[in-house]
């Protein structure tokens, strides 16, 4: 009960507050309603609305409770006749714009059968289509303020709606120029997309010279529909009347590994209406992506169709109900001995599914289990951490976030990969931290870093190696740590400037980032996951390893999937193998060793076992056609635990666990067995592990000699061509378990394509190329036609494709991470073919 | 004079020694001062300029002849003008072949041209020196006299007129409550518009604690009809600068800004240019004359929205962001730019402050009222007499500044109102002349002292059409941010539209009235609070008026186009059928006699017959439209029902 407990009076009434509070949080509190439409918790005050408008003793004017802080002794009067009279103008005054038949209309009671309104709104379909029609604040606040008649004339905007971009639609007429979504956008989300513009009668929302939003580099977060009191944002493609009966229920979003509670609307006829963030007690438009919100609903839609197609297309699949195929299981494995079978489960499958998959194993007593995870992102590291004994800061503490005084992005897209993790970082940076990104491809956080290392495509290593060199010229007397003469003796023998001929980088820029780490306070070093697709990714983490070492940090990787922590703890704890190579377990079926397959997820098998059923919510060009196909239920209804990007556990405590048809499969696998652990404790318990533990002392990794992967890996290009160039491949975020979500989905397409070109503007304008015109892009021997696209963060003679990895030729290509070939207009072949027929 | 010849004045001393020296410098035989701000460039002023400097040389009168291109001398309607001195003889409305003849006689033989000389053309009396000038009698000029005489762009004009003493004395006293103390004692106010005591400002800055203050100079000047921060930012720049650096001194503030317009060119240059010679100077910068104080000044360029001469929204506007006014408390001087306390005063106030240093509070107290104390700039404009830029002291009566100073209505026109303080101020009748110029007594009558806008009005003026006037520009330039204002005064232009077609009922008066209360009440800031005074102050001063538009269907001063409309005089017409020509809608027709009428059923009132008449028959003449009320629109009012109704 320190200084921060104040009491004020709120209408007579003596009220706890706590400084720094305003007085509607203060009301709120206490069941006093102020109506407001401008205001909304987690958002910068903007008092634009005036309905929240209190009387405070001693002062001649009324002032908007949403900005006024409580102060002790402090005497608010919330309502009196003058106030509401006051409120009731200002109400009728925003109805003056705002088409208002669905608030005041005499027959609204009725006209849900009859639909009679749609003929008097002044909108083109009416109140009834309204979005937000039943959960509308402005309706909220009419109804609290008993408005029956607005006595002012009603001025029609009659403006033009925005339509053409994919998810969001904007409807300007309804709009009460509340500024929530400005704020929310700039001040919260960091876009900054949408703005003010004109002012007075003219006053609207929109985008930087009124571009659409495809164009404004939005990234369509959907915040901005979240925050709208009324329906001037809203879904597009959303037809049914709110009013309807709707099924509504959280999930887990598992996108990535900032783990987003998420809220799915289901119509009664099964069909999902929107997906939306609903974290518990935060304002949602704290998280969520378009990924997850507009991605996951395309992809789901049309998956639902194609799995009812695949017991028809597939003639040895089936797609099966999870009871039958429990049975089948059942029934076809007492015919294998326990050696003969395998369980091969995808570490990226919600924790609860691979618990009860494990059940099963246990309960048929095979020893036979293994798991892998189908990126090489994860594999790679635990080689790495396991070769070098040493460990990465898995945990992203909040701490380390707010203590950070740079934030160093090593390969790393943190607005793609972890969301909410960014966001965090960039209230450090509105303060006083900065921003520095190493990265050789697209990153989108480039220009709001203070400094950026561009370098050459795969020398990420040599970059961060001449860092450190920097580092040490400037502070020689950095503490001892174990192998530190080693290193340093490397470092100082290496030449600067071979270092910087190889990165492409310039001494100025690498001086400044040095004394931009060493004077700006501890800093926090991310990696993603591009850093190990390279060929040489053993050498990225040395040096990234090294230099963590060396400012005395963790560096922790930011994973597009599930913290995989857990499931190491897990999967030791079952006995199962990890990091399988699956060529071994080809080769025992193809000697018959092991005769039955049970598969969790996506598992690319070369050889086909007798039995195999794959167990999984839909299956993709990766995984091979089973005999059988277990259809389990879509992510969205699969509530599994998830370690989150900050190294917590999420997940949902209520007692329905996920796949139907597992109990019943325990009930008979497991009959007369010890009774497993129950599921929360288990995880719950790992969690407690994970948090206890303690990691060890930093040391140097140092046995690498620098100079010989310098010369062999990063020996400086030879100019060949004029347009031959090296071309980078993006890892493409845009899938769920394989499946790519714009290949569909056509609202998604069009905002990520996938068959775009990235150049830098300069290589267009001197290759005599132009924008949004196709090339050919040559890569030994392939011709692949994409479009063409500039982006300044690319670097010269460097293209940037996101390919579409079903292709087994990008396949292969993107395991090794860099790619050289050339590429041609379209344009000039013709302008040439027509030369020559003269 | 050269700019390049400044040196780094390094210590106090120095600066006293300069000051000494320029003021005390043997003055040229005569001086030419030729008014060269906006207004007078505009009227040709560097035509004459140019003349004038061929002329000098030609008769070889460089060395003995001064010619100055100063500021504004505030007589507007007069420029481009010259003043002579040390006569203080007056040529208005110069023209470039004019020249050679003042060279010739008044330069050279000392004669004064009374071909030249600035006629009354109502009495016909003839002027010969500036302050004989009827509009300069009644004026107490403490900041503006100094435009007569001093080159804005040359540093040393300024030191001659004693400038940058005042920073001298203060340095001197290395006291800061000290200075506080005097302008507090002083009881300047500010001279924006709300007249928050400066001293007071300036002490709760000081008292604030942090490591970053600002001062801005607010000289974002919007009021249509209103230039008194040109004038002082074009001719008098150094004044505000040597203010703002004394108010940084004081308040502990280490940078100032001054915000100006974008439509201010001139201004802007000269700005810049004394904030160079300033830097050259040392009297900016790092270690200011050696002391331990320092001071830094930038100039920002406003773009162009009347909002951002509210504070706050200037100071959203400096930080890079769009100009939305945001809700005080808290007040700049506690969280402003950037979220440090900052001062922001008007220019005028800032120019107040170096006067006060240098003469005294007591000697800036001796004039005004109670709570008002010292001169203030007012631009006297509309339809009087004599329009310019005017200084009077405070306390004086209106009647004062428009009869005696403005010299009165025109010939044959009847003063009707004076309206004060632009879009935010109101109109006061003439039964309200007698009102002294005091923020409080203005305040009481319903309008503001503002930034000092005055606009006369006569008979010929409509004040509901004034009215509308006022909201469109508040519609136009509302921000947009609060409801009240944005969609309040859309809906008092929709009501006055109303009324001005002949359309209003009496109960439009009422929601006037009410939709006025609602802005003063609910708006944000001070711009939308104070929007609806044009109209309140009409309402509450000229009922009648209003009455009369929404009764009678009629406009008294016959400027509401669909309430008038036009007739022929058969006295003065020369049937010449000119206008029967050009009327668009074929509403003048011929009498079977020949004499041409207009036909009120087709007449759309465009004014285009009393345009063609020539001018010296001046037939055409404007008439009140009368129509059959009830004919209009059925009136939900009890009293309005027409007579088919009953």
């Amino acid at each position: 009960m320190s200084q921060d407990r104040i009491r004020i009076k709120i209408n007579g009434c003596e009220l706890p507050a706590r400084r720094g509070q305003t007085i509607l949080q203060v009301a709120r509190e206490n069941g006093i309603f102020i109506p407001s439409l401008c205001e909304l918790e987690g958002l910068p005050a903007f008092a634009g609305c005036r309905l929240c408008l209190v009387e405070v003793a001693g002062k001649p004017n009324w002032l908007p409770a949403c900005q006024l802080k409580a102060e002790e002794g402090m005497e608010i009067i919330t309502s009196s006749a003058e106030l509401e009279e006051l409120r009731r103008n200002i109400l009728e005054l925003i109805l003056s714009e705002h088409p208002y038949f669905c608030l005041l209309c005499s027959e609204k009671q009725t006209c849900q059968e009859e639909k009679v309104t749609i003929s008097r709104a002044l909108e083109p379909g009416g109140c009834v289509f309204c979005q937000k029609d039943g959960n509308c604040e402005l309706q909220k606040v009419v109804e609290y303020l008993k408005i029956e008649k607005v006595n002012y004339s009603f001025r029609d905007k009659g403006r033009t709606l925005w339509l053409e971009d994919p998810f969001i639609k904007h409807n300007p007429n309804l709009c009460i120029l509340c500024g929530r979504c400005v704020r929310v956008c700039d001040e919260v989300r960091g876009e900054g997309v949408l703005t003010f513009a004109w002012r007075g009668q003219k006053m609207e929302i929109s985008t930087a010279f009124g571009h659409r939003l495809l164009e404004s580099d939005c990234s369509f977060c959907g915040a901005c529909l979240d925050v709208c009191p009324v329906a001037a944002f809203s879904e597009k493609g959303i037809w049914t009347d709110p009013r309807q009966g709707l099924r509504k229920f959280k999930y887990l979003c598992s996108l990535c590994s900032s783990v987003c509670e998420m809220e799915a609307e289901v119509t009664e006829e099964g069909e999902i209406l929107r997906l939306h963030p609903a974290e518990e007690g935060q304002p949602a438009f704290l998280s969520g992506c378009s990924r997850g919100r507009f991605g996951l609903k395309e992809l789901l839609k049309e998956k639902q169709g194609s799995l009812k197609n695949l017991a028809e297309v597939g003639p040895e699949s089936r797609v099966m109900e999870p009871d039958l195929a429990a049975d089948e299981l059942t029934r076809k494995l007492k015919h294998y001995q326990p050696e003969e079978m395998a369980f091969i489960f995808d570490g990226q499958s919600p924790l609860e599914e691979i618990i009860h998959f494990l059940e099963i194993a246990r309960g048929l007593q095979t020893k036979n289990v293994f798991w892998f995870y189908p990126d090489d992102f994860l594999t790679r590291l635990a080689a790495f951490e396991r070769d070098q004994a040493v460990s990465f800061g898995r945990k992203i503490e909040e701490e380390i976030v707010s203590r950070a005084g740079t934030f160093f992005l090593v390969d790393c897209d943190l607005k793609n990969e972890g969301l909410k993790l960014w966001l965090q970082v960039k209230n450090r940076l509105r303060q006083s931290a900065q921003l520095i990104t190493v990265d050789s491809g697209l990153n989108s956080l480039e220009l709001q870093a203070s400094d950026r290392l561009r370098c050459r495509p795969g020398t990420e290593a040599l970059a961060l190696v001449l860092l450190q060199k920097k580092i040490l010229e400037k502070k020689p007397g950095l503490d001892f740590v174990e192998g530190q003469d080693r290193w340093r003796e490397q470092l100082t023998r290496l030449s600067t400037d071979v270092l910087l001929q190889a990165t492409g980088l310039q001494l100025e820029q690498v001086e400044g980032t040095a004394e931009l780490l060493l004077n700006f306070g501890p800093a926090a070093i991310f990696f993603g996951q591009r850093l190990l697709r390279h060929k040489n990714w053993r050498l990225n983490l040395v040096s990234l390893w090294n230099l963590a070492t060396m400012l005395g940090v963790e560096a922790c990787p930011v994973t597009i999937r599930v913290n995989e922590l857990f499931l190491e703890k897990l999967a030791t704890r079952y006995g199962a193998e990890t990091s399988v190579d699956l060529s071994e377990i080809s080769r025992k079926i193809e000697a018959r060793e092991i005769r039955a397959v049970v598969a969790q997820g996506e598992v690319p098998l070369p050889a086909k076992p007798e039995f195999l059923l794959v167990l999984s919510p839909w299956s993709s060009g990766q995984a091979p056609v089973g005999q059988s196909f277990w259809r389990q239920n879509n992510i969205i209804f699969a509530e599994g635990h998830f370690g989150d990007v900050f190294g917590n556990l999420k997940g949902r405590k209520s007692g329905r666990l996920i796949s139907c048809g597992s109990q019943k499969l325990k009930e008979i696998l497991l009959s007369g067995e010890a009774q497993p652990l129950q599921d929360e404790e288990m995880i719950e318990e790992l969690a407690r592990e994970l948090v206890s533990e303690k990691l060890e002392k930093p040391k140097y990794v140092v046995n690498v000699s620098l100079e010989e992967e310098a010369e062999q890996v990063f020996a400086p290009a030879t100019k060949n061509g004029l347009k031959e160039l090296t071309i980078f491949l993006e890892p493409n975020l845009d899938s769920y378990a394989g499946e790519f979500m714009g290949k569909e989905g056509s609202a998604f397409r069009l905002l990520r394509h996938p068959d775009l070109l990235w150049l830098n503007e300069r290589d267009i304008l001197r290759w005599g190329l132009k924008e949004d015109e196709g090339v050919i892009l040559e890569v030994e021997g392939v011709e692949l036609s994409l479009i063409l696209k500039a982006d300044r963060r690319v670097k010269k003679q460097t293209a940037v494709v996101r390919p579409d990895l079903h292709h087994p030729f990008w396949l292969k290509k993107y395991k090794d991470g860099l790619v050289r070939g050339k590429i041609k207009p379209f344009k000039k072949l013709k302008q040439e073919e027509k030369q020559d027929g003269e | 004079m050269n700019k390049s010849s400044l040196k780094k004045i390094n210590s106090l001393t120095e600066l006293q020694k300069l000051i000494e020296y320029w003021a005390g410098r043997p003055q040229p035989e005569k001086i030419v001062s030729l008014s060269a701000a906006s207004c007078g460039r505009a009227s040709g002023a560097l035509q004459i300029a140019s003349a004038l400097e061929k002329c000098l040389e030609e008769f070889k009168l460089d060395g003995r002849v001064e010619l100055k291109l100063t500021g504004c001398h505030g007589f507007c309607q007069l420029e481009p003008d010259l003043i002579i001195f040390p006569e203080g003889y007056f040529y208005p409305n110069l023209r470039p072949e004019q020249v050679p003849a003042v060279v010739e006689k008044t330069l050279l033989a000392g004669e004064f041209i009374p071909e030249l000389a600035f006629t009354d053309p109502h009495s016909g009396k003839v002027y010969r020196r500036i302050f004989e000038l009827p509009l300069y009698q009644k004026q107490l000029r403490w900041l503006l006299d100094a435009h007569l005489k001093l080159d804005p762009s040359s540093l040393e004009d300024y030191f001659a007129q004693q400038g940058f003493s005042a920073l001298l004395k203060v340095l001197r006293w290395d006291n800061q409550e000290r200075v506080i103390d005097l302008i507090t004692a002083s009881g300047l106010r500010g001279r924006g518009g709300a007249g928050f005591p400066t001293g007071l400002k300036w002490r709760l800055a000081r008292k604030t604690e942090s490591q970053e203050k600002y001062l801005i100079c607010n000289g974002d000047e919007g009021d249509p009809g209103a230039y008194m921060d040109r004038g002082l930012l074009e001719s008098n720049p150094f004044s505000v600068v040597e203010g703002m650096i004394i108010g940084g001194y004081a308040t502990g503030a280490r940078k100032g800004f001054i915000y100006i317009r974008q439509e201010y060119p001139l201004a802007v240059a000269r700005m810049e240019a004394a904030r160079q010679s300033c830097y050259q100077a040392g009297l900016l910068g790092e270690k200011i004359l050696g002391t331990e104080f320092s001071f830094d000044l930038e100039i920002i360029r406003g773009a162009g929205a009347f909002v951002s001469g509210e504070e706050t929204a200037l100071i959203a506007s400096v930080e890079g962001r769009r100009a939305f006014p945001r809700q005080r408390p808290p007040f700049p001087v506690v969280s402003g730019l950037f979220g440090q306390p900052t001062v922001i005063n008007n220019v005028e106030t800032w120019a107040n402050v170096p006067l006060i240093i240098r003469q005294g509070p007591e000697w800036f107290s001796q004039v005004g009222t109670t709570t008002s104390k010292g001169t203030k700039i007012f631009s006297l404009v509309g339809q009087v007499k004599f329009t310019g830029l005017v200084e009077v002291p405070l306390g004086i009566s209106i009647s004062e500044v428009v009869q005696e100073i403005g010299g009165g209505a025109p010939k044959g026109r009847k003063i009707k109102a004076v309206q004060t303080g632009g879009p935010s101020g109101g109109c006061l009748p003439v039964s309200m002349f007698n009102l002294p110029l005091d923020y409080e007594a203005l305040q009481a009558a319903g309008t503001i002292m503002g930034s000092g806008g005055m606009i006369v009005l006569d008979d010929s003026t409509c004040l509901v059409d004034l009215a509308l006037y006022f909201l469109r520009f508040a519609v136009s330039e509302s921000c947009g941010k609060c409801v009240p204002c944005r969609l309040g005064t859309a809906q008092m232009v929709d009501i006055l539209e109303r009324i001005t077609r002949g359309e209003g009922q009496l109960a439009d008066l009422e929601q006037l009235n009410k939709l006025g209360r609602v802005m003063q009440k609910g708006s944000l800031c001070g711009l939308g609070r104070t929007a609806a005074n044009p109209v309140l102050s009409g309402l509450r001063y000229f009922r009648e008026e209003f009455e009369t538009h929404v009764v009678r269907k009629q406009c008294p001063a016959l400027v509401c186009r669909k309430l008038i409309t036009y007739a022929i005089d058969r006295e003065k017409c020369r049937r010449c059928y000119l206008c029967l020509k050009n009327c668009p809608f074929g509403a003048i027709k011929k009498e079977p006699d020949g004499w041409p009428y207009v036909d009120e059923e087709l007449c759309q009132s465009c004014g285009l017959c009393l345009n063609t008449c020539p001018k010296e028959f001046g037939a055409v003449f404007k008439k009140p439209r009368y129509r059959e009320v009830s004919e209009e629109r059925p009136m939900d009012d009890e009293n309005n029902k027409g007579p088919g109704r009953k």
